[in-house]
């Protein structure tokens, strides 16, 4: 009887303590929230989850890439307005053989983070880490345009027969099996980042699961990292253009609910978030919103081996049925665009923007008259009177849920068809999708590089990521011919031919060309979004008046 | 009773047992593997990739290198978090559930007791509807809209509390709240209708004769009595607590092991999902185990009865 006495009392006495703790909390906090400073360099952004993993030749996801693209520098940097210019990452310049094949990249004076100079054979040791088959590296394939990368990753070649060498410490060389436009973009990504041959050494495996097991080579190195929690960045003094970086700090928070992250935009926790669909009628008319196009396309995906999709005129006719503008102005709500081609506007073709290059559009939006011609036509063709039950395959985030939801009304009332939906979780959709179980999938493709072939190529008969299970043998020429192509005026009509045919064939039916909504305090400055890649470059962003 | 606690802690390993066997080719089963992503990668970039991991293995094999490494208290790596140990990622974020765990147990039950000794005692009155009305909404509306809302008053817009985070204890004053309601509600209601069963006993009365004074006679002869069906669901309501849940943490944003359970079932990061469920599966287990000693020792009779067996 007496032990309860105590547990009552005991539990009456830390209530009493908390209730004071909370009473005293409530003030701290209060307080602290008044006291901001002035333009202190300090910039709070949130990167939604804990990155997988800071290997950079190991990193295949957004969130790791958008820490590794800050605190690593490659041979090149894209620039403010998301072009790459000498100079604008460790190589200084560099030359390229008349053949296309060949780089030379003479590297700038720069130091690593622990103080030793960056190498060519810092590059040359992290390129063949990434292909060593034991690394077991996701994107070693990035690499494969190198002469006998493929060949060492896969088993049959050799370290020493991959062309890539440091010719001196400041010298390191590259030989292309075939002219590759995209290349020299693809030199600021990820697994093609250094690493110090010590630093693996040292820690091995643990490359990248703190922050002092890593150094650094970009405009800001780790100082703190609470896992699932935050990570902070400094600036890194030794990094070789330190005068155009004036962030002190970035405070990164790792918030997953969407909720959460807009009242911590709106209680100044934070400096900018990307809005969630549901919140940009909050936001649209303020003067911190805006939105920008990314190099990511959304379609409608057919299964040309179904009964049903095996028939063009019915892809199309399904196509035709989508009313995009409503779609973009009442259910994505973000800014994103129309699509009616493959290659969203943005990516260079030639001389400029690939999509004006090729034209605007391929069909026209909502053309309801045309998509039940085809229809008809398309069930004739096949015999049919009635068609099947059709089954629309998606995600199921609620966003999934609802989009396609929209799309399965859109079919209803244009083309009276009843789709039925199965909403799965990702990496069963991916699965049902790679063992063609399903008829239609509403899917999506964001730029590996910036490149229209990124867009393209994965529509050719053999490629893994077909899987609509497309083949056209002309198609299948003309990306054979543009990925060899150093002529890059005719590579560019042979990619436009080749949406072309992709177009009239239609394995995918384009929806919308994805946009981002995000809000920016005023004080911040020269934040930019990069429309692939990672989803910041801060390097030049500073904070004024605040 | 050291036989009996014998025989529960046999009883508790092959229940671990089943449930890693279970759940070991349960996930296998889900559609995809863990390296199933968005962008095919080459055929032989896979093989590397399972190879490294052994899941290139047939699944017998796979099931035997996992015991193996079981016993000798390895949880392997983890598929998602490249190079990262299950070990440590459960080290790292266990505390952080734990201690919000734990104060909102410490809450829910220190309020729940009370509302429900202050219900039954009040029968009918004031005190009996509050502590009720607080009861049917801790288990009417859902934690994560009482979160919502604390949220959006004590920190929004009073500014008293931060919004999410973790670090100092101001952080976990929130979560802590927003998850006691559940345990609160169960707790109040329970302890209401014991102690009222309690009330109308002839004990009672007889200690009113022998002239106790009204506090005497609540704590000696009411609460000690009522409070044994509560004592009971205490086990797995703290099991389930401690360990955390993945929507207040969520919410909050706080480093916990709560959403590495749900969020590794998506990833299909294997060593993960079986990892997390080793962890929970013993709390639980060790939990139910401590509460039946609670129980012997606070009654007797079931320790006679239970030891006897």
């Amino acid at each position: 009887m007496k032990g309860y006495k105590k547990i009552l009392i005991i539990g009456l006495a830390m209530l009493i303590a908390l209730s004071a703790v909370l009473a005293g909390c409530g003030g701290s906090a209060s307080n602290s929230a008044s006291n901001s400073g002035n333009d202190k360099q300090v910039l709070n952004l949130n990167l939604t989850q804990e990155p997988p993993t800071l290997d950079p030749q190991k990193a295949t996801d957004v969130v790791s890439i958008d820490i590794l693209t800050e605190i690593l520098d490659g041979l090149t940097r894209y620039d403010k307005d998301g072009k790459i210019k000498p100079g604008s990452g460790l190589a200084k310049s560099w030359d390229i053989s008349n053949d296309g094949l060949t780089y030379t990249f003479h590297l700038r004076d720069a130091k690593w983070s622990d103080g030793d100079p960056i190498t060519a054979q810092d590059f040359e040791y992290a390129w063949k880490r990434a292909l060593d088959p034991n690394t077991a590296s996701q994107y070693a394939y990035q690499l494969f345009y190198i002469k006998g990368a493929e060949e060492y990753n896969s088993g049959k070649g050799s370290a020493d027969q991959v062309a890539v060498k440091a010719l001196d410490d400041k010298t390191l060389q590259v030989t292309l099996k075939a002219p590759t436009p995209q290349f020299l973009g693809l030199t600021s990504f990820v697994t093609y980042l250094p690493l110090e041959k010590s630093v693996y050494e040292k820690y091995g495996d643990k490359v990248g699961t703190d922050p002092d097991k890593l150094v650094y080579s970009g405009p800001f190195v780790i100082s703190q990292w609470n896992h699932e929690q935050s990570i902070i960045l400094k600036k890194n003094k030794d990094y070789w253009d330190s005068s155009s970086v004036k962030l002190q700090t970035v405070n990164f928070s790792m918030i997953k609910d969407n909720n959460t992250l807009v009242q911590n935009y709106d209680n100044n926790t934070l400096d900018s978030i990307f809005v969630p669909g549901d919140y940009i009628d909050k936001y649209k008319n303020s003067n911190e919103y805006s939105d920008k196009a990314l190099a990511t396309n959304w379609y409608v995906q057919f299964n040309t081996k179904s009964p049903v999709f095996k028939n063009a005129d019915i892809r199309k006719a399904f196509t035709l049925a989508i009313d995009r503008k409503a779609f973009v102005e009442q259910v994505t709500k973000d800014g994103s665009i129309p699509a009616e081609a493959v290659v969203p506007p943005g990516v260079p073709g030639y001389n400029g923007d690939f999509r004006k290059e090729a034209g605007e559009t391929y069909f026209k939006d909502n053309d309801v008259a045309q998509a039940k011609e085809l229809l008809k036509k398309g069930m004739a063709e096949l015999g049919l009177s009635k068609l099947p039950t059709i089954t629309l395959l998606g995600d199921d985030t609620d966003n999934a849920k609802k989009y396609d939801q929209a799309l399965q009304q859109m079919w209803k009332q244009n083309l009276g068809v009843n789709v039925q939906i199965q909403n799965v979780a990702f990496k069963v959709r991916i699965d049902m999708m790679n063992k063609g179980n399903y008829d239609m999938v509403f899917a999506g493709w964001g730029a590996d590089y910036n490149d229209p072939l990124t867009f393209l190529d994965m529509w050719e008969t053999n490629n893994g990521n077909n899987t609509a299970f497309y083949s056209n043998p002309e198609y299948d020429k003309l990306i054979d011919e543009a990925k060899v192509n150093g002529d890059l005026k005719s590579r560019n009509d042979q990619l436009i031919q080749a949406e072309k045919i992709l177009m009239n064939d239609m394995p995918i039916g384009p929806v919308y060309f994805r946009a981002r909504a995000f809000v920016v305090k005023p004080y911040v400055k020269d934040l930019y979004f990069p429309t692939f890649g990672s989803d910041w470059e801060f390097k030049w962003a500073y904070i004024q008046n605040n | 009773m050291l036989n009996y606690s014998l025989k529960r802690f046999v009883y508790m390993l092959i229940t671990l047992w089943v449930i890693v066997t279970l759940t070991f080719f349960l996930m296998h089963m889900i559609p995809g593997d863990p390296f199933t992503s968005e962008k095919k990668v080459p055929e032989q970039i896979r093989q590397n990739m399972l190879a490294k991991y052994h899941l290139d293995k047939p699944l017998i094999v796979q099931y035997g290198y996992y015991l193996n490494n079981l016993v000798h208290g390895d949880l392997g790596i983890s598929l998602k978090y490249l190079n990262r140990t299950v070990d440590d990622i459960i080290k790292q974020s266990a505390p952080a559930s734990f201690q919000l765990g734990i104060q909102s147990i410490i809450l829910g039950v220190i309020f729940g007791l009370l509302f429900g000794i202050i219900a039954a005692l009040k029968r009918g009155g004031g005190w009996d509807y509050f502590s009720m009305f607080l009861a049917i909404i801790g288990i009417s509306v859902p934690n994560f809209i009482i979160a919502t809302l604390l949220q959006l008053l004590l920190a929004s817009k009073l500014r008293w509390l931060p919004v999410s985070g973790w670090g100092s204890f101001k952080y976990t004053i929130l979560p802590s709240i927003a998850l006691s309601f559940s345990t609160l509600s169960i707790i109040s209601r329970m302890m209401r209708t014991s102690m009222l069963d309690v009330i109308g006993q002839d004990y009672i009365k007889t200690a009113k004769a022998k002239g106790l004074s009204q506090l005497q006679i609540i704590w000696k002869h009411m609460v000690r009595n009522a409070i044994m069906p509560v004592v009971t669901v205490l086990g797995p309501l703290i099991a389930g607590i401690v360990t955390g849940t993945f929507v207040i943490e969520q919410i909050f944003s706080i480093p916990g092991l709560g959403k590495f359970f749900v969020q590794s079932i998506y990833d299909e990061d294997y060593s993960m999902i079986l990892g997390t469920t080793i962890f929970y599966s013993v709390i639980l287990v060790v939990m139910m185990f401590l509460v039946d000693i609670a129980y012997g020792l606070i009654d007797p009779r079931v320790r006679l009865a239970k030891g006897g067996k």
